[in-house]
Order: C-alpha cells, then sequence, then structure tokens
C-alpha cells in the first residue's frame, strides 16, 4: 500500500522518541537501583540522537508519509525542535528536583519513560494531516499528562489535581470527537485535504459551525482557554512543580500547533490574490477573537488575586494563550509567524520561572509570594533570572517577551483589530501589577532568614542557559523571526 | 421491512436513552444503557455492518458497562442516589441538544450528504484488518503505545506503597484501604 520504507527518513526523531519510550520503560525494568540513572540517560541520550537527526534532514519540502497521516514539513520541524528542546530541558530539571527525585518518591524511573511518550505525542500532533491521527495523538498527550499530574500519588493534591484534569479532559475529548465525526460526516474524508475539499462547495451551515466549536472546545481545553481553562490553576498547583513547568509549555504548544495546522489546511484557502480566505460558510475569527479576549482578561484579573506563585503562573500561562489566540484570528502568514515566534519565547520564558519554583521548592517549604521574600538579598543570581523571566513575561524591553508581544499586537492591528491590539496592551499593564508583586517581595521584603538558600548546581546552570535566549531574542530576534516564517512558507504556500 | 426495523430498534434506543439520564439510581441507569447500546447494536445490524454490531455488544455493552457497574458498586451502596440537576445547566443541555438536532435534521433533509453505495465486502473483519494494517498501520501502532502508556500509569497510580518506603508519612494504625484508594493526605 502506501507505506513504504522511505517514509522512515522523514520520521527518524519521531521514532526514536517512540523507542526511547519503550527502552526507558524495559530499562527501568531491568536494572535496580534507586537514582534510576538509566531510564534518564535513556531519555537523554534519545532526545539528543533524535534532535541530531532532525537537524542534520530538515525537510525540505512537504511530505506526506506514513499512509497520509502525518505531514513532516517546515512545520513539523520547527514544533520537533521545539519539543525536544522542551523535553531535554525538563528531563535535566526535574533531575535535581526534591518532588521527583527525593528519597521518599518512588516511580522515578517512570517519570522519564512518561516524559518520552509525552514528547512523542506533541510531535505527532504537530505533524497530524487526518483527524485519526488528531484524535490519538491527542489522546496519547492527555493520558500520558493525567499519570504526570497524579504522579505524586501519595499526596493529596497531586491526585485532587490528575482527577479534575482526567475529568475535564474526558469531556472535552468526547464533545471533540463529536465535532470531528460532525466533520467526517459532512465531507467523508478524514483527512484535512479531503475535508477542504468536501466543504469547499458551501454547504454545512449549522452542523458545520457546531463540528467546528465542538473541535476547538476540544483543543480549548489542551491550550487552556477560556471557557475551558478550570482544570489549570489547580493542575499547575497539584502536580509536581517539574510537571507544572512541562505542562504550561509542551501541551500546550502541541494544542496550537496541532489548532493552527487543523484550521488552516482545513478550512481556509489560497483565494486568487494568494492571500488567505476562508471556506464558505466557515465562521470563527470572530469566536476565536471573543474566546482571545476573554482568555487574556480573565487570565490577568485571577493572576492578580493569587497568593500563590504557581497559581499566579497558572494564570499568566492562560493570559498568554489569550495573547497567542490574537495571532491566530488573522488570517495572515504574518499573524501566524507572529504565534510561532511567541511560542517559542513563551516556552523558554515559562519554563525559567517555573524552573525558580523548583529550585526552592527543594529547600523551602512554602510558595506564597511572601517565601520569595529578600530572595535578592540571599539568592542575587536567581531573584536576577526570576526578575528578567518576569520582565519578558509581562512584555518589556529588552527581552524576547517584548519582541513576541509586538508582533503579535501588529499582526492583530494590521488586520484592523484594533480592538483586540489595544485589549492585549491594557492586559500587559494589568499583567506587570502581579509580576511586580513578586518583584516587590523578592528585592524590597527583608528576608526573614539569613544566608544562601543552597539550591542544586544543575538548577543553576539551567536558569543561566534559559536566561540567554530571553535576554539575546530581545535585541537579536531576526534569526528566530525569519524560521519562523520559514517554517510556516511549506504550510500556507503550497497548501 | 427494514423501516420498520430502523423505527422500532430506534425508538427503543431513544427511550432507553432517556431513561438512562432521568433514572436517580447509578445501577438503573448502568441498565438502561445496556439497553440502548443494544439497541443501537441492532441498527448496525440492520446496515448490514455486522462488524461493528458485534464490537459494540462486546466492548461497550460487555466490557465498558462491567466497568461502570464494578465502580458503582465498589463506591457503596449509600452514595449512589444523584442530585437533582441544576435547571441552568439542564436548560442549557437541551437547548444545545436542540440545536446540533435542528442542524442535522436539515443537513439530511438538503440531501447533500452523497456517501457512495458500499458492496458487500465493506465492514467486513477482512476490509477492516486490511485497512488497519495498510492505511491506518501507524494509527494502530500509535495505539499499541498509547495502551502501554496506559498500562505503565495504571500500575503507577493503582500499585500498593513498598512496605517502609514511607513509614513516617502514613500515620500509625491507619487503616489501609483496597489498592488505588489508600492516599496520604500530604501535611
Amino acid at each position: 500500500m502506501n507505506f513504504t520504507w522511505s517514509d522512515a527518513a522523514y520520521f527518524g526523531p519521531e521514532a526514536v522518541m517512540g523507542l526511547t519510550f519503550l527502552l526507558c520503560v524495559l530499562g527501568d525494568l531491568v536494572t535496580r537501583g534507586r537514582r534510576h540513572v538509566v531510564p534518564f540517560g535513556t531519555l537523554l541520550v534519545g532526545t539528543a540522537i533524535s534532535l541530531v537527526l532532525a537537524l542534520l534532514h530538515p525537510p525540505v519540502s512537504s511530505h506526506a508519509i506514513l499512509g497520509q497521516m502525518v505531514v513532516v514539513d517546515g512545520f513539523a520541524h520547527f514544533f520537533r525542535l521545539l519539543f525536544l528542546g522542551i523535553t531535554f530541558v525538563t528531563a535535566l530539571l526535574s533531575w535535581s528536583s526534591r518532588e521527583i527525585m527525593g528519597r521518599d518518591r518512588e516511580h522515578q524511573g517512570e517519570f522519564y519513560a512518561l516524559a518520552a511518550m509525552l514528547c512523542f505525542g506533541m510531535m505527532v500532533m504537530a505533524e497530524s494531516a487526518d483527524i485519526v491521527m488528531l484524535a490519538l495523538s491527542l489522546e496519547a498527550v492527555s493520558i500520558t499528562s493525567y499519570i504526570l499530574a497524579g504522579f505524586a500519588r501519595f499526596s493529596f493534591r497531586s491526585s485532587e489535581a490528575a482527577l479534575k484534569y482526567v475529568l475535564w479532559g474526558a469531556v472535552s475529548s468526547a464533545v471533540m470527537l463529536y465535532g470531528l465525526s460532525l466533520f467526517y460526516g459532512l465531507t467523508g474524508a478524514t483527512s484535512y485535504e479531503g475535508i477542504r475539499a468536501g466543504l469547499s462547495g458551501g454547504q454545512g451551515g449549522m452542523a458545520l459551525l457546531v463540528a467546528i466549536l465542538f473541535v476547538m472546545a476540544g483543543i480549548g481545553y489542551k491550550i487552556s482557554a477560556v471557557p475551558f481553562h478550570f482544570w489549570t490553576p489547580d493542575v499547575y498547583e497539584g502536580a509536581p512543580a517539574p510537571v507544572a513547568a512541562i505542562f504550561a509549555s509542551g501541551p500546550k504548544i502541541a494544542g496550537f500547533a496541532l489548532m493552527i495546522r487543523f484550521f488552516y489546511v482545513a478550512l481556509v484557502q489560497d483565494d486568487s490574490q494568494g492571500t488567505l480566505a476562508l471556506l464558505d460558510d466557515v465562521q470563527w475569527p470572530w469566536v476565536l477573537a471573543i474566546i482571545s479576549a476573554a482568555t487574556m482578561t480573565l487570565g490577568n484579573m485571577a493572576a492578580i488575586r493569587q497568593n500563590s506563585v504557581r497559581r499566579l503562573l497558572a494564570y499568566s500561562s492562560i493570559a498568554h494563550v489569550g495573547y497567542m489566540l490574537m495571532g491566530f484570528v488573522v488570517l495572515s502568514a504574518n499573524g501566524l509567524a507572529a504565534v510561532l515566534f511567541y511560542l517559542f519565547v513563551y516556552a523558554i520564558m515559562t519554563i525559567g520561572a517555573f524552573l525558580v519554583v523548583v529550585a526552592l521548592n527543594n529547600r523551602v517549604s512554602g510558595e506564597e509570594i511572601d517565601d520569595y521574600a529578600g530572595l535578592g538579598f540571599r539568592e542575587p543570581l536567581v531573584a536576577a533570572m526570576m526578575f528578567l523571566f518576569l520582565i519578558s513575561l509581562t512584555g518589556l524591553p529588552p527581552t524576547a517577551g517584548f519582541i513576541g508581544k509586538f508582533y503579535l499586537f501588529a499582526a492583530a492591528g494590521e488586520a484592523g483589530l484594533w480592538w483586540l491590539a489595544i485589549l492585549g496592551v491594557l492586559n500587559s499593564v494589568v499583567s506587570l501589577y502581579y509580576y511586580m508583586r513578586i518583584a516587590r517581595a523578592m528585592y524590597f521584603t527583608p528576608p526573614e532568614l539569613s544566608g544562601r538558600v543552597g539550591l542544586a548546581q544543575a538548577h543553576l546552570i539551567l536558569l543561566v542557559v534559559l536566561a540567554v535566549p530571553t535576554l539575546v531574542l530581545g535585541v537579536f530576534w531576526s534569526p528566530l523571526k525569519e524560521f519562523a516564517d520559514q517554517s510556516l512558507r511549506m504550510l500556507l504556500g503550497g497548501g | 421491512m427494514q423501516g420498520l426495523f430502523f423505527y422500532l430498534f430506534g425508538t427503543v434506543a431513544v427511550i432507553s436513552a432517556l431513561l438512562t439520564i432521568t433514572r436517580r439510581d447509578p445501577v438503573t441507569s448502568a441498565f438502561w444503557l445496556i439497553f440502548c447500546f443494544l439497541n443501537v447494536a441492532a441498527l448496525f445490524a440492520t446496515l448490514s455492518a455486522h462488524l461493528i454490531a458485534v464490537l459494540q455488544i462486546l466492548i461497550y455493552a460487555g466490557a465498558i458497562m462491567v466497568f461502570f457497574l464494578f465502580v458503582t458498586m465498589f463506591l457503596g451502596k449509600e452514595k449512589r442516589s444523584a442530585e437533582r440537576p441544576n435547571p441552568v445547566v439542564f436548560g442549557v443541555g437541551v437547548l444545545t441538544v436542540g440545536a446540533i438536532a435542528g442542524g442535522l435534521m436539515r443537513l439530511v433533509r438538503s440531501g447533500s450528504h452523497d456517501f457512495g453505495e458500499v458492496g458487500p465486502e465493506h465492514g467486513t473483519i477482512e476490509a477492516v484488518s486490511r485497512l488497519l494494517l495498510s492505511n491506518y498501520l501507524f494509527a494502530f501502532e500509535l495505539t499499541g503505545l498509547l495502551l502501554t502508556v496506559a498500562m505503565v500509569g495504571a500500575v503507577l497510580l493503582a500499585r500498593r506503597e513498598a512496605k517502609g518506603a514511607r513509614a513516617t508519612r502514613t500515620p500509625a494504625g491507619a487503616p489501609s484501604g483496597p489498592a488505588g484508594v489508600e492516599e496520604v493526605a500530604d501535611a
């Protein structure tokens, strides 16, 4: 059939990650020892090999492989590198985390196996070209996430987080599957291209709107957009901090990748002028513009009231989803490039901020903002890095967050969505207030204890590694912008 | 003749689905749901989709319902009856169902859904397995990985704690429940 060995050349990085998952499980079973060095090493080596394979063979054109189920193109390549990077960094930060590797913890080996599976699922999500793969890859990432959320199973909060995550996830998966079945019923096709061909006749009406709304519900849950965000703060707070760092970056970004590919391949076409246009009957930008506005406003308003740093970061991550949806609403290459740029930057600064939480969590028991009092005097380096990530999250120069937000707001303004861009700027001003509450605690509140906190060496090194691109991309951003533009070319140009 | 069976099984399926969501006792609901599944399976059978009909009975009426009943029984009888639904939620639900039903009706009436006629070998075990191992091979393999990770998760979350692993955290003399429910609140 249309399943050949030559496909393997394009699917190398994914295949390696899938294999890494199995090897991590096996490696943990055949070796004994408390530190679980084998699965950890397997994950690092597997991720590195996968990264090298991906970098050696960047796709030069769009390849539909494995029975047309997945497409490897520049877009997939962009996200592939991002997910591998996220997996590598979060694996390293988990290794020194008390919450995962502490003496009283169990199942450390499985953690790395699950991280490998998560990475594999996310890569497939970004490549899916068929609603069968869409549902399966989303489910692969979701199920792995449920297990990770409940990883600290003796902790009541972790179990509660996992339960909430499962319940929300099951409902939204069911709703999305119903929406996908409507797409199949309307067009008789499961591939994105087939759906576009089937819909271009211009029939569908009410059923099509319901189908789009239902699919949005499924994806909206994954990226935690309002009104599907309720699980986010509880899960980020209840799950172990390294897991929260993964959730805030990986699956959320994968949800965006999946959404962009699905909506732009299945529901948008090039019109005669070479710009993008919606298929007849398809109306989602207005729905999404409202979701975007609601998401960023609600995320920011809720973040103001939080005293727990983790809940604050959770709500701030919801607000960032709102900003990024802004670029998705705009039907243009610029809007999408802005989203890709921001996703990259967002991953770095969010993992950075969560890394500070992870590092402090090893030593300090509380996670309230007050527990960060005087950090600027006790751990000047960590406090400075945290401050950098916070101003980047706010979107102030000279950080990468500023450039990312600039592109997003500019794309919205360019498309005539001025009200959305202005709302975005206003929201950024609001976010300055609550981010600076953490900064104020770190620098202007005297510490209760004196002396260094004593953080893991690995965490300090990782913090610096993440801080460098946050700063560098703030002044020298054009390579990343070009990479984002180039990644989109195959998706939007050739269809 | 086929029309008669369609309306017979269809009506019974809808009525038993309504009974499923209106009964207060979960066990009663579960049995109505099984009955609903059986009728849907009969509908599949009248469409000559025998494989799907059999799978519907084996997987839904069989495995999944047994699991439902097991969990319901396991949780005990006291807390079994459900509360009355919130009228707002109920109203929203009715409206949503109405909108979807209306949309589907219009779509069916418009006649724009043209699925071609299928041959007698369509949907047989041979045809489905050929598809699974050719076009959908990757999806099939991914499902395998999905089941593996679910199994890892089940073992991880449900296994009893290792003896003495965290003796300091477990209160002395605490009754140890069945595997999977012996959660200890984090102090």
